[in-house]
């Protein structure tokens, strides 16, 4: 099985102005592997993930994901998609400020009766001590942990980080990237990470380069590097 | 300014929540205009009336034709002599009354004043019997055609006779005709009307004519009670919109401070750019503006078409002329409130806002989300959907107390309707179904021997206090007593000593001794009052039969009425007048007809104003919960999980609102009651029927239903994609 994407284009419409934000891309993947989407700001990276994590629709052009054709989706069946198959990290980690740490992994462990066991769930992201605190009380690098530990909670086949270190420092940087790492080695989950760092991406098994809502590169990456020796 | 230019988009962005203020403030200020109009018209028309009618000071009978124009010259008083007689259309009786000129001037309602051969009736009779202006009908032999709807003074409130409690126009109208038509009648009675220094007058006339009857207006129901009524009425009617016009208000101030705290991002990126305070709050003022004028309008055009309909109602109901004009005023005042009230809610939000820098405004929020004591709350053992329920509420205590206070509104004035119908209802059950245990009472022109008959006797005899100058009715009635059940409290009691209705003890406060005036011979006699029943209406005195007989010099044995199960063969001289119990009760059913409508109007109201807050607080909720929902829909969640996840918290403060509105509804009603009706002879308890109180509950669940499903599309356009981007900003 494998991630396919179609002939994808993402037209964006401001009053007569056509914007093209995807220009009729192609690419494939396979499952388990981490895939790195590099390019400047503003060349479609986030649009990408968003259409496959199932957050947006492509105006035309299939992707297709274990099986499922998400062109073909409705409304309904998109959000079962993202419910059972899909886990997301956000740059902001995007935690919800009223619920604890726990609850916020809660929040998502609710919605598949395969979820993994919270407590490990935290444990395996080193936060399982502060479980009880609020967003507001916890760094951002312990932030956006509970925001991995959100989107690994439900044992998703697919994990979507946008930028999941531009928001930290160096060092947090790299014990986020190890985790990620360490999902992938465990779980066998594919993980397409969006990221401006070059660097990064030569953790990952696949590099796509992206500019201006087009491919300009699909790289198979052989001297694949483990996230502790990635330097910037 | 470029900065109103904004105003248009950020009201048509949230239309709903700005349309639903208008109409509260459309609905309060209307329905104070309307019912402060009707009150000031009824005033004006009240005072009006007896100046224009010339109502009499008392009617009076004598032996011997008067000479008029001597007694007027003599004493400076005026005199009429008036006749009336009773004649039978359909099933029914007209009192026919002679048209006069100089004392008790009847008033046209509608249409013209009669000329021979015409007749104009009162209205309510006309209606129940489906008679209009310009219609033809006989009485006993002569042909007459309606020129109009007429009050007469001295039957305002057109009882048949003296002692019944309700009019019912079904069975009952009065009508005048000129002096010439009404001569064509056998079997005429007349009165004379005086108008003037009576007391000494009345002592002349006696000794020279012998007075057979003499009434004075004070103890003319007819007169007296609908007086009263249209008295009380603008009290009444005043404060019920009043208390709404100040609960919607309170309101209105609390939700437009948090739809102007809404716009904080808006408000920060104004100050960033170099607007200043003062400029920014005077932007802001022009949302109360708009909100005031334009519900002020609206307000205009639900008054001008409900005040002549609603007028009518009340002209019908009481039986006099009274103008339908609006009193703009009122609505200027409401329009000034609305102003000055959101005007203020408007500053001090954005008064608070800026308070703070431009970039604090610009993160979107004041404070960093608070951790209060109460999030410490371990909440482990709980499931998932109810801790996030709690967490919801903690977060959002203000929203809470503002749906309480909402609900809490909109139910008070719904309650205030079921709480009419239900006191109405229990005086019903308690004074007629459960007091009164015949089926017809007779009232002899003379009195018989109780033993005579095979039926329970009782004697009734009619005093004034002297202190109020009430009318009382004292019945003498067997110690055991089948045919009414007086009770105390769940005990039933026997009569072996005085007791006073309730009606009456809350009118005298008092009871211990009254003085009392013998009304056929003057006498006056004092009574001890012992107890008090449980009977609402009426100026009610019972006691021995025996003992009764002994206070008025009467034969031990006598009685001049008999309660019966079954209709009863007594010749026909004898009786005075008698009453069916089953007619009775369909006369209260006819007279309370009106309310049925009312509750419905005020049903459909509260509704509309549930739904009103509802929605807007519903809608607030998802708006500052914007992130939140759409990090859910991003994780799978379906918009109905949302939705109970962030709404279903909204029941218990809505029930808590409904439930903290019923005592507050009785404890006013009891309050407005207890100051102006109690010269009506009820005394009303407030009850609010358990029935009642679950359909009202039902009608607020509903208006939840309805905000949910509306909810759930609101939830569904919140763009999962938009909203990520904006926070990352
Ligand atoms: N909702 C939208 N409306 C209009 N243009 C958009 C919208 N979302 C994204 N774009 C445009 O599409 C382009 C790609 O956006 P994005 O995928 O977020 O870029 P990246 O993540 O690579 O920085 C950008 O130029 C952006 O301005
Ligand atoms: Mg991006």
């Amino acid at each position: 099985m494998s991630i396919q994407f179609i002939g994808v284009t993402k037209e964006y419409k401001n009053g007569s102005n056509i914007f093209l934000a995807l220009n009729n891309i192609s690419f494939e993947a396979k499952e388990g592997e981490i895939v790195a989407i590099v390019g400047p700001s503003g060349s479609g990276k986030s649009t990408l993930l968003n259409l496959l994590g199932g957050l947006d629709r492509a105006t035309s052009g299939e992707i297709i994901f274990d099986g499922l054709n998400l062109s073909a989706l409705s409304d309904k069946e998109l959000t079962k998609y993202r419910r059972d198959k899909v886990g997301f990290v956000f740059q902001f980690y995007n935690l919800i400020p009223n619920l604890t740490a726990y609850e916020n992994v809660e929040v998502a462990a609710e919605l598949n009766k395969n979820s993994l066991k919270i407590d490990e769930v935290l444990e395996a992201v080193g936060l399982l001590d502060k479980k009880d605190k609020f967003p507001q009380e916890l760094s951002g690098g312990e932030q956006q942990r509970v925001s991995i530990a959100r989107a690994i909670v439900k044992s998703p086949k697919l994990l979507l980080c946008d930028e999941p270190t531009g928001a930290l420092d160096y060092k947090t940087s790299k014990e986020v990237l190890e985790l990620i790492d360490k999902i992938n080695q465990i779980y066998k989950t594919t993980i397409f990470i969006v990221t401006h760092n070059t660097s990064i991406a030569s953790m990952c098994h696949r590099i796509i380069r992206l500019r201006s809502g087009q491919i300009i590169e699909i790289k198979e990456n052989i001297n694949r590097i483990s996230p502790k020796e990635v330097e910037w | 300014m470029i900065l109103n230019k904004r105003i248009k988009r950020v009201i048509t962005l949230n239309k709903a929540q700005y349309i639903g203020l208008i109409f509260l403030v459309a609905l309060s200020i209307s329905l104070y205009t309307i019912f402060s109009s009707l009150a000031f018209n009824f005033n004006k028309a009240t005072s009006d009336y007896s100046r224009t009618t010339n109502i009499e000071d008392a009617k009076f009978l004598t032996l011997k034709d008067l000479d008029i124009n001597y007694i007027e010259n003599t004493f400076n008083v005026e005199i009429e002599k008036r006749h009336e007689v009773d004649v039978s259309y359909k099933s029914s009786t007209i009192r026919l009354i002679e048209l006069t000129n100089k004392i008790n001037i009847p008033l046209m309602i509608e249409g013209n004043l009669i000329k021979e051969g015409e007749i104009a009736l009162n209205p309510a009779y006309a209606k129940a019997n489906n008679i209009k202006i310009g219609d033809f009908i006989e009485l006993e032999g002569f042909k007459y055609k309606v020129s109009g709807f007429v009050s007469i003074p001295d039957y305002i409130y057109p009882t048949k006779s003296l002692s019944d409690l309700m009019a019912d126009p079904t069975k009952f109208g009065v009508a005048i005709i000129t002096s010439k038509d009404i001569l064509k009648y056998n079997n005429l009675t007349y009165f004379y009307s005086i108008k003037g220094d009576v007391e000494k007058v009345k002592k002349y006339i006696d000794e020279n004519y012998k007075i057979l009857m003499w009434q004075d207006i004070q103890d003319n129901l007819r007169y007296v009670l609908a007086k009263k009524k249209i008295e009380q009425l603008p009290q009444l009617s005043v404060k019920i919109p009043l208390l709404f016009f100040t609960l919607t208000f309170i309101l209105l101030f609390i939700l437009l401070r948090r739809i102007i705290k809404l716009e904080i991002k808006e408000i920060g990126t104004l100050y960033a750019l170099g607007y200043t305070k003062l400029e920014i709050q005077k932007h802001y003022l022009f949302y109360p503006l708009i909100i005031s004028i334009i519900g002020s309008i609206l307000a205009t055009l639900f008054t001008i078409t409900l005040q002549k309909p609603l007028t009518n109602y009340y002209v019908f109901y009481f039986n006099i002329p009274v103008q339908s004009d609006v009193k703009y005023k009122f609505i200027l005042y409401g329009l000034l409130e609305s102003i000055i009230i959101l005007s203020l809610a408007s500053y001090t939000a954005s008064q608070t806002l800026l308070k703070h820098s431009p970039t604090t405004l610009l993160r979107g929020k004041i404070s960093k989300d608070r951790l209060t004591f109460l999030s410490g709350l371990n909440l482990e053992k709980l499931k998932f959907n109810q801790k996030f329920k709690i967490r919801e509420s903690i977060r959002g205590i203000s929203k809470i107390l503002t749906l309480i206070f909402g609900i809490f509104t909109a139910s008070t004035l719904l309650l205030v309707g079921f709480a009419a119908k239900g006191s109405i209802d229990a005086l019903i059950n308690k004074t007629i179904k459960n007091t009164l245990n015949y089926k017809y009472v007779y009232y002899l022109n003379q009195n018989i021997n109780k033993n005579s008959i095979n039926q329970e006797g009782f004697k009734i005899a009619y005093f004034k206090d002297k202190n109020s100058n009430e009318n009382i009715i004292v019945y003498g009635l067997e110690e055991n007593t089948k045919s009414l059940k007086l009770k105390k409290g769940k005990e039933e009691v026997k009569v072996d000593k005085i007791y006073i209705t309730n009606s009456l003890y809350e009118k005298l406060n008092k009871k211990n001794n009254i003085e009392l005036i013998n009304l056929f011979n003057n006498q006056e006699l004092e009574l001890k009052i012992d107890d008090v029943v449980d009977v609402y209406t009426g100026n009610v005195i019972y006691m021995p039969l025996e003992d009764l007989n002994k206070i008025i010099n009467e034969e031990r044995n006598s009685i001049n009425g008999i309660f019966s199960q079954q209709p009863l063969n007594i010749d026909s001289k004898l009786i005075l007048k008698y009453e069916s119990i089953d007619e009775t009760l369909k006369s209260f059913d006819i007279a309370l007809e009106p309310v049925k409508y009312m509750l419905v109007a005020m049903g459909i109201l509260s509704f509309i104003i549930a739904l009103i807050v509802v929605y807007i607080v519903t809608s607030l909720i998802i708006e500052e919960n914007k992130y939140t929902i759409s990090m859910l829909k991003v994780l799978g969640y379906y918009e109905n999980e949302i939705n109970s996840l962030m709404l279903s918290f909204m029941l218990l403060p809505s029930v808590l609102g409904y439930v903290l509105s019923i005592p507050f509804v009785k404890g006013f009603l009891n309050s407005i009651l207890k100051t102006s009706l109690k010269d009506i002879n009820l005394a009303i308890p407030i009850e609010i029927n358990p029935i009642y109180s679950l359909f009202g509950f039902a009608i607020i669940y509903t208006v939840l239903l309805v905000s949910k499903y509306i909810s759930r599309k609101r939830i569904f356009k919140i763009s999962m994609v938009d909203i990520l981007k904006l926070q990352n900003e």
